[in-house]
């Protein structure tokens, strides 16, 4: 009896011990399996109830609490491609910017709200986070700024200094009152789980943009996937109105959704064709780069990541959890979750330094041949990423920087103008990187510069810049037709009246001429219009209006004339890229020394032009070596010194054999000395 | 004390290990000339007999030191001071580095009879060694090394090796260089004390 006294609380505890432990439960759903579950599943919308998707129209869904009913939706939505709004993220490693392009007026300004050296904060510059997703939102994959209402307050950006002093002025806080109710009625843009998630092809950006430029935020997702149509146009509706009391034959309503009947099952349950691992597609609809300009080769020459060849997804190296904190998957990266993510870096994977390396079979490179000095000095991806190094720094377009991914009719380079690639020193290591010029229009305020809100520089510029649509501004801002009376000065009486096309070419160079230096006068005069327009919207009475472009700043001399100066604001920004990843036999010294070590190396002497809107015949250039910062002496001499290379190894080799000849002959004799005097005694 | 508190074992690469060790190794350098000096002094008698150099064996030693001591300079300065030889230091030692390559079989051909080892002395020889013990010794310690660290660098100009190879390579190439540098300081040493009546 005393013994079952013992063990009766023991068996007891332990039960309550076992019963807590399966207590334990997520409210959210697993499988832990590496099977893909089906997903037929209830539609849920944004106020959280069951849609009847056979209703003949209905709500859109909502990711939020359709997806969020098994999957923790506020984690995913801290995850790395949704958070930059949030203050209290960790900005990182400095990335793409988002850039404000707008070619009425010149600009191209690079923003972020990760708070990057050489971005600017859209908050700061007036742009909402609703601006922000009305210009963006063809390759924002929701949540962050299309969750971020202007009242929100809880670890979302909140409004700069700047702006809360124009929140002083007449029409801000009317603008943020409209905004929070054009909100209401556009509902969010929620995290769009299967913008990423959907297995194949079966996902339209094209119709997201379309609903999120219609302002049909909430039904975008719905739209996008397929699962019904959407009619209605939120963006046609005034901001006061109110679904409530919209009579039910009114033009005016909120969109209504049909969802498609094929995908809807007996219980009502949708089936959504979910892949846990996204596939290569949607990572590239926002991450491709596409080679343009003059002397870009045609795509189909090019290859794409040689990981990609190798059968790897994206997400194989850039992977998350639940968290959805992407690993970027470059050398130093402090993970959020503190996992170590070493081995996802190409040292880490290949090198094996870290944690050991030689995940998913990752060879380790012998790099024969090759100095360790150079690893000191050289990432991988100088050697192994990007478009080869030319003369001159290619022209490069993104696809969140040019809309990539969705049908443009546009074959001329259009802006921004993004150099690649160029490399550049970050400490001692030498990185290719991608760098754009920031253009905009600003206030210089004793030494410091900042751009003015794009859509406000419009409105006050666009009467005197007048760039039509589909002609670029730098096109617009030289646009000049030569009178009969200039024709007549530069042609004579008589050949001015000949047609264009039948003038000699030395008549129509000199036409050329005349028009080049008219445009030139063009520019200077509607700039300094332009400028002068600008004084009316510029907040710091101590200020000046500027232009900044292509690494030059304009600013008012006299009432007609502008003058250039240098400032910090004009310099470019740029940041490190890792794709694509070229083969071995493709790097930069897999034809040996000579790659780099001569005296017109492309590593080191090839230009990188700075590019702007403005009309600039002589933008600023630097060679290679100068952005990274190198001693171009220095450099010279090493590639001087690699000439007489290969006759050092002869002539090495030579002296060596004598020295080891004489070391031989020598041992050999101490060794019958030895033995001899061995012998003798 | 654990081996985590003392940096030349916490050192994680050789290079760095390196680094820690150059200062003991240059040290116990000094401390056996020091050692040395006071033992000839106090034990001092009569000098050798020398021969005494001719006009190419003073070229050929000047060349030696001096390549020795500008390949010794650049790096160990360097090693010292960044933890690693680049830029300027790298480039200097590289053209060190080939006055040592061209000046060593020279050194060999021309020293190497004068500097044999006899196990007791020759029948009949007519003129008196040129070096002492220790001098001999460095002088083909200087050989040996001097091969070893040269043919380290030549091998590794070739696509032979990987990275891994080239780090061994790298260190076969430290040791033996900082071999080479003691050899000469001692070598400098032993014909310095024959100059002045120690040896």
């Amino acid at each position: 009896m005393p013994r079952n006294s013992t063990i009766l609380p023991v068996l007891l505890m332990a039960v309550c011990w076992s019963s807590a432990l399966g207590a334990e439960e997520s409210r959210f759903t697993q499988t832990h399996s590496r099977s893909q579950y089906v997903h037929w599943i209830d539609l849920y919308d944004a106020n959280d109830r069951v849609i009847d998707p056979a209703a003949e129209t209905a709500a859109p869904y909502s990711p939020q609490y359709t997806c969020g009913r098994c999957h923790d939706y506020a984690a995913i939505a801290g995850g790395h491609h949704f958070n930059a709004i949030h203050k209290k993220v960790a900005p990182g490693r400095p990335g793409e910017p988002w850039i404000w392009t707008d070619q009425r007026t010149g600009t191209q300004l690079p923003l972020s709200y990760r708070g990057w050296p050489g971005t600017y904060d859209p908050g700061a510059l007036g742009i909402s986070s609703r601006d922000f997703v009305l210009k963006f939102g063809r390759h924002l994959p929701g949540g962050g700024p299309g969750e971020s209402l202007p009242d929100a307050s809880e670890g979302v950006a909140k409004q700069p200094e700047a702006s809360k002093e124009t929140k002083a002025s007449n029409d801000k806080p009317s603008k943020a009152a409209a905004e929070a109710r054009r909100w209401k009625l556009s509902g969010l843009l929620n995290v769009d789980c299967m913008i990423c998630h959907t297995n194949g092809n079966g996902y339209s950006q094209e119709a997201w943009w379309t609903q999120i430029q219609r302002e049909n935020f909430a039904w975008a997702s719905s739209a996008a996937i397929g699962l019904g149509t959407v009619e209605g146009d939120v963006s046609k509706l005034p901001d006061d109105f109110d679904p409530a009391k919209a009579a039910a034959d009114s033009p005016q309503k909120l969109p209504a959704t049909r969802y498609a009947r094929e995908r809807i099952n007996g219980e009502k349950k949708v089936f959504f064709d979910v892949v846990r691992k996204p596939d290569n597609n949607a990572c590239y609809y926002c991450h491709s780069t596409h080679l343009a300009g003059a002397h870009a080769p045609a795509a189909w020459t090019l290859d794409e990541d040689v990981h990609l060849r190798a059968g790897f997804t994206c997400a194989d190296c850039h992977s998350n959890g639940i968290d959805h904190h992407t690993v970027r998957s470059f050398e130093g990266e402090e993970h959020p979750s503190g996992e170590r993510v070493e081995t996802l870096s190409c040292r880490g994977c290949h090198l094996g330094e870290g944690q050991g390396g030689g995940r998913m079979g990752a060879p380790k490179p012998l790099h024969q041949g090759l100095p360790p000095l150079h690893f000191e000095k050289l990432a991988c991806t100088t050697c192994h990423c990007g478009p080869e190094i030319s003369k001159e720094a290619g022209l490069l377009q993104t696809s969140l920087a040019h809309g990539l991914g969705l049908p443009s009719h546009e074959t001329a380079e259009i802006p921004p103008g993004i150099a690649a690639p160029v490399m550049l020193r970050d400490g001692e290591m030498l990185y290719p990187h991608r760098m754009v010029w920031p253009a905009f229009w600003g206030q210089k305020a004793g030494e410091v510069i900042t751009p003015l809100n794009p859509d406000a520089v419009y409105e006050a510029t666009r009467k005197t810049l007048r760039v039509r649509r589909g002609t670029g501004f730098s096109a617009a801002m030289t646009e000049v037709r030569l009178t009969s009376a200039e024709k007549k000065e530069i042609l004579g009486d008589e050949r001015s009246k000949v047609k264009d096309d039948q003038l000699t070419e030395e008549e129509k160079a000199k036409v050329a001429e005349a028009v080049a230096a008219r445009g030139r006068d063009n520019w200077r005069e509607k700039l300094a219009a332009a400028l002068t327009d600008l004084k009316k919207i510029v907040t710091d009475p101590s200020a000046e209006p500027v232009f900044v472009s292509a690494g030059t700043v304009y600013r008012l001399s006299g009432e007609k004339s502008v003058e250039v100066f240098d400032h910090a604001a004009a310099r470019p920004y740029a940041w490190k890229f890792g794709h694509d990843v070229r083969p071995a036999r493709l790097a930069l010294g897999a034809n040996g020394c000579y790659d780099c070590h001569t005296l017109d190396a492309p590593l080191f002497t090839s230009t990188v032009a700075a590019m702007g809107q403005a009309p600039d015949e002589a933008p600023p250039a630097q060679a290679m070596y100068q952005l990274a910062g190198y001693d171009k002496m220095k450099l010279d001499a090493w590639a001087l010194s690699f000439l007489s290379r290969t006759a050092f190894k002869y002539f090495g080799y030579g002296a060596m054999g004598v020295v080891a000849l004489v070391l031989l002959a020598y041992l050999v004799q101490g060794v019958a000395g030895l033995a001899s005097f061995g012998r003798r005694r | 004390m654990s081996v985590a508190s003392i940096p030349i074992l916490a050192a994680m690469n050789s290079g760095e290990i390196f680094r820690q060790a150059l200062p003991y190794v240059l040290l116990g350098v000094a401390l056996i000339v020091a050692l040395d000096l006071a033992v000839s002094f106090v034990y001092r008698g009569n000098p050798s007999p020398r021969s005494k150099w001719n006009w190419w064996d003073v070229l050929v030693y000047l060349g030696t030191l001096g390549s020795v001591g500008v390949l010794g300079f650049t790096s160990l300065a360097a090693v010292v001071r960044d933890g690693v030889l680049g830029g300027w230091s790298l480039f200097v030692h590289m053209f060190g580095a080939g006055a040592f390559t061209a000046v060593l079989p020279l050194l060999a051909l021309s020293w190497a009879h004068a500097n044999r080892a006899e196990l007791r002395p020759a029948g009949g020889q007519s003129s008196p060694p040129k070096f002492c013990g220790i001098s001999k010794l460095m002088f083909w310690l200087i050989l040996a090394c001097g091969f070893v660290v040269t043919m380290t660098m030549l091998v590794s100009m070739l696509p032979i090796f990987g990275s891994d190879g080239q780090h061994t390579l790298l260190d076969i190439h430290r040791y033996s260089g900082l071999a080479v540098v003691v050899a000469a300081v001692l070598h400098l040493y032993g014909v310095a004390a024959q100059q002045v009546g120690l040896r």
